[in-house]
């Protein structure tokens, strides 16, 4: 009976051999999706590579609420960390140590330089874009040549004076020519995004000024960029549509405002863009950069803001196959024709890629691939910031738009939060 | 009562009946209490490794961040004004409701119902009135104090945090208050009318001295809630207009998961729960020692 046991063991050990090595082994990878409004289209997208791919499944983990750092802590901590990430900066200073090098493979190679320079450590990069983002002035072309009863060229307004103009224009008319919003995450970190790409053409330079911020030693008073940066504020908060009650209109409001034709500028992104057209299908609406003096060859007045957030693989919990899956994964997904289609038919992405056979057709992303082609875009800063500090430079500048503070409230504020942010 | 000659038996009993809550009670309250009072004692930035341990550096940060004394103020304030408010108007719902007029039981119903609501859907609805029918209402008639939005101006955001939680909580302590009406014995009333006492006199003397044992329950519950509200905080007002009604639970969550600050926001939440336990022994022991007995 014994014998006849081990028999039945040995074969079934030989068949489980052959099975396993026969077939190839089945990887489940985990995607933390870290943008709530598009989980669907990446499942969509993975669905697609699994059809080709039948060995790999890709599971999506939504935030369900919680902010990036929480969840990816949480994940973490109890050793379920997701094979890919998508993060923004301060979440990737936090867990850049996790993260796998991804120098060598062939979507890494793809991606522009001056785009993976925040996530480059040692010569070696960690994480690559998902998508440009361009933060602006929005503007609506129905409202501007009704208003004026000219054709509108965002080209033409070169400077905050050309700006001014055609603000006094529109005020007389029965339109509103502008609208701010009051959201902390718009006025404290995409906002402020712009004051500090603008200070310096230079990188380095740029970063020894972020460097000086968070010593408390730079005076934003004296500071042209600041100054500039606040003069072109406080022409928009005159025209205001808001002006009354500035901390009052919700985020709904200002795209419903948008999309039915009802203001000619709003300072946001384009990822508001998807929003507007879902509204109002003939909405004809593009970004332009938000002016910083009167001067137009001030370096600032022609650039619009870059922004993309950061995939990234986890080198540290997952195993060598699941790794293999991931970057097998973003290979297809920006390097193949299929996948480069699901890019930007599904997920309606804008490649920070060299060597993409297709480009995107909405009229917004065309605009922001033109301003990155021509070089002329300014850096996301605030992806260097200290976290949380966005959060205060938004409650300052609320402050400022409901006139409870002045002009050197803001810039002193911006400096106590440097400090008290910097030294955690 | 019990017949278990052996220790054994009687311990077999108690695992019976006993062991498995006591089982639950420590893996979900102990065993996360425990060691979230040890991780605020080291430098913990979310993952385990690289791990050390800094004795009460993380609390002498907590104490010195004038941020968390702001927010305790502020949430000094609006306990005071939610604790109070909540139960005046829960034991006036409640001498309403077991006044004897028709259709009581279902006013009982409808004031306790906000209280099914949670905290968070609670406040989108609020948000609403606030933003939409408020403005809409003071701009058509005219009266300034409702034309702006209560949620924009810093002094107001905090009056709507009251109201709102008021109303939610007003509901739930009126049935405590409820029972202890229902409680009084009706020949101490009937005594204490034919001596002649005045319906005024009669809530004085009689009513509320044998109700303080509902007091002690409904001022210790409004207490606690006060202090840990964040649901109604976050859907509300998010701590704004600029961070000017972050209450301290709100404080807590966002020193640690936004601003990153892990140690600190740890020993902050060990701090507040000091506080709310010395402030609730406080209470209950006050009260405990005026409750008196009818007979």
């Amino acid at each position: 009976m014994k014998k006849f046991l081990g028999m039945i063991m040995l074969i079934a050990i030989l068949a489980m051999a052959v099975v396993t090595h026969g077939a190839p082994k089945k990887v489940e990878i985990s995607f933390l999706v870290t943008k709530p409004e598009i989980v669907t289209q990446f499942r969509k997208t993975f669905d697609a590579y699994s059809a080709t791919h039948p060995n790999v499944t890709i599971s999506t983990i939504p935030l369900s609420g919680q902010t990036i750092y929480e969840k990816l802590t949480s994940l973490y901590a109890s050793g379920n960390a997701p094979t890919i990430t998508m993060v923004g900066g301060p979440e990737f200073t936090a867990f850049k140590d996790k993260f796998l090098d991804v120098t060598n493979t062939k979507f890494g190679k793809a991606a522009y330089d001056w785009s993976v320079r925040r996530t480059t450590m040692n010569g070696k990069i960690y994480a690559v874009p998902t998508t440009a983002e361009g933060i602006g002035i929005m503007y609506n072309k129905t409202v501007i040549e009704a208003a004026t009863g000219k054709k509108f060229d965002p080209a033409s307004i070169k400077s905050r004076k050309d700006l001014r103009e055609l603000l006094q224009k529109i005020a007389k008319t029965k339109y509103a020519p502008v609208q701010l919003s009051n959201m902390d995450w718009l006025l404290g970190s995409h906002m402020t995004s712009i004051l500090y790409a603008a200070m310096s053409k230079d990188y380095d330079e740029r970063q020894k000024i972020l460097l000086q911020c968070a010593k408390g030693k730079f005076d934003f008073m004296r500071n042209d960029t600041f100054n500039g940066w606040m003069d072109t504020f406080d022409l928009l908060m005159t025209y205001n549509m808001h002006k009354g009650a500035p901390l009052g209109n919700t985020y709904e409001d200002d795209q419903l405002a948008m999309a039915k034709d009802k203001v000619a500028f709003w300072v946001i992104g384009n990822y508001v863009y998807p929003n507007i057209v879902g509204m109002n299908p003939d909405a004809k609406v593009g970004m332009m950069p938000y002016p910083i003096s009167d001067n137009q060859a001030d370096y600032g007045n022609s650039q619009i803001t870059l922004t993309h957030s950061f995939f990234a693989i986890d080198g540290a919990q997952s195993s060598k196959s699941e790794q293999a899956a991931a970057i097998d994964f973003f290979n297809w997904l920006l390097t193949s024709a299929k996948g480069q289609k699901h890019y930007i038919d599904t997920l309606i992405f804008t490649p920070v890629y060299k060597g993409f056979s297709i480009q995107p057709s909405n009229p917004v992303a065309k605009e922001i691939v033109s301003y990155m082609k021509k070089g002329k875009t300014l850096e996301r800063m605030s992806d260097y910031f200290p976290a949380g500090i966005t959060v205060k430079f938004g409650a300052a500048m609320q402050r400022y738009m409901d006139g409870v503070g002045t002009r050197k409230d803001v810039a002193d504020s911006f400096k106590k939060d440097w400090l008290e942010m910097s030294s955690k | 009562m019990y017949e278990e000659k052996t220790k054994q038996k009687s311990l077999g009993i108690f695992a019976l009946f006993g062991l498995l809550p006591l089982l639950a009670f420590v893996i979900v309250v102990m065993i996360p209490f425990i060691s979230g009072l040890l991780l605020s004692l080291t430098n913990w930035k979310g993952v385990l490794d690289g791990i050390q341990f800094i004795g009460l550096g993380n609390y002498a940060a907590a104490i010195k961040d004038p941020g968390f004394w702001a927010s305790m103020q502020l949430t000094v304030v609006y306990v005071l004004f939610v604790t109070i408010l909540t139960n005046v108007l829960a034991f006036l719902l409640a001498s309403l409701v077991t006044s004897g007029f028709k259709g009581q039981n279902l006013c009982r119903t409808g004031y306790f119902t906000p209280n099914l609501i949670g905290g968070v859907i609670l406040g989108f609805i609020w948000q609403f009135i606030f933003t939409r029918v408020f403005v809409f209402i003071g701009q058509t008639l005219d009266i300034g104090l409702l034309a702006k939005n209560w949620l924009t101006v810093p002094q107001t955001a905090l009056w709507t945090l009251i109201l709102v939680s008021v109303w939610q909580n007003a509901g739930y302590m009126m049935l405590v208050y409820v029972a202890g009406l229902m409680g009084i014995d009706k020949s101490l009333l009937e005594a204490s009318q034919i001596d002649g006492a005045s319906s005024w006199q009669r809530l004085l003397r009689v009513k509320l001295p044998l109700m303080v044992p509902a007091f002690t329950i409904t001022l210790f519950l409004t207490l606690r809630r006060a202090f840990m509200v964040y649901d109604v905080n976050l859907s509300l007002t998010k701590g704004g207009p600029y961070n000017s009604t972050q209450l301290i639970a709100m404080h807590v969550y966002n020193d640690a998961f936004v601003n990153q600050n892990l140690g600190p926001g740890q020993a902050k939440a060990f701090l507040l729960f000091a506080i709310v336990a010395a402030v609730a022994m406080l209470q209950v022991y006050i009260l405990k020692n005026k409750e008196v007995d009818s007979l």
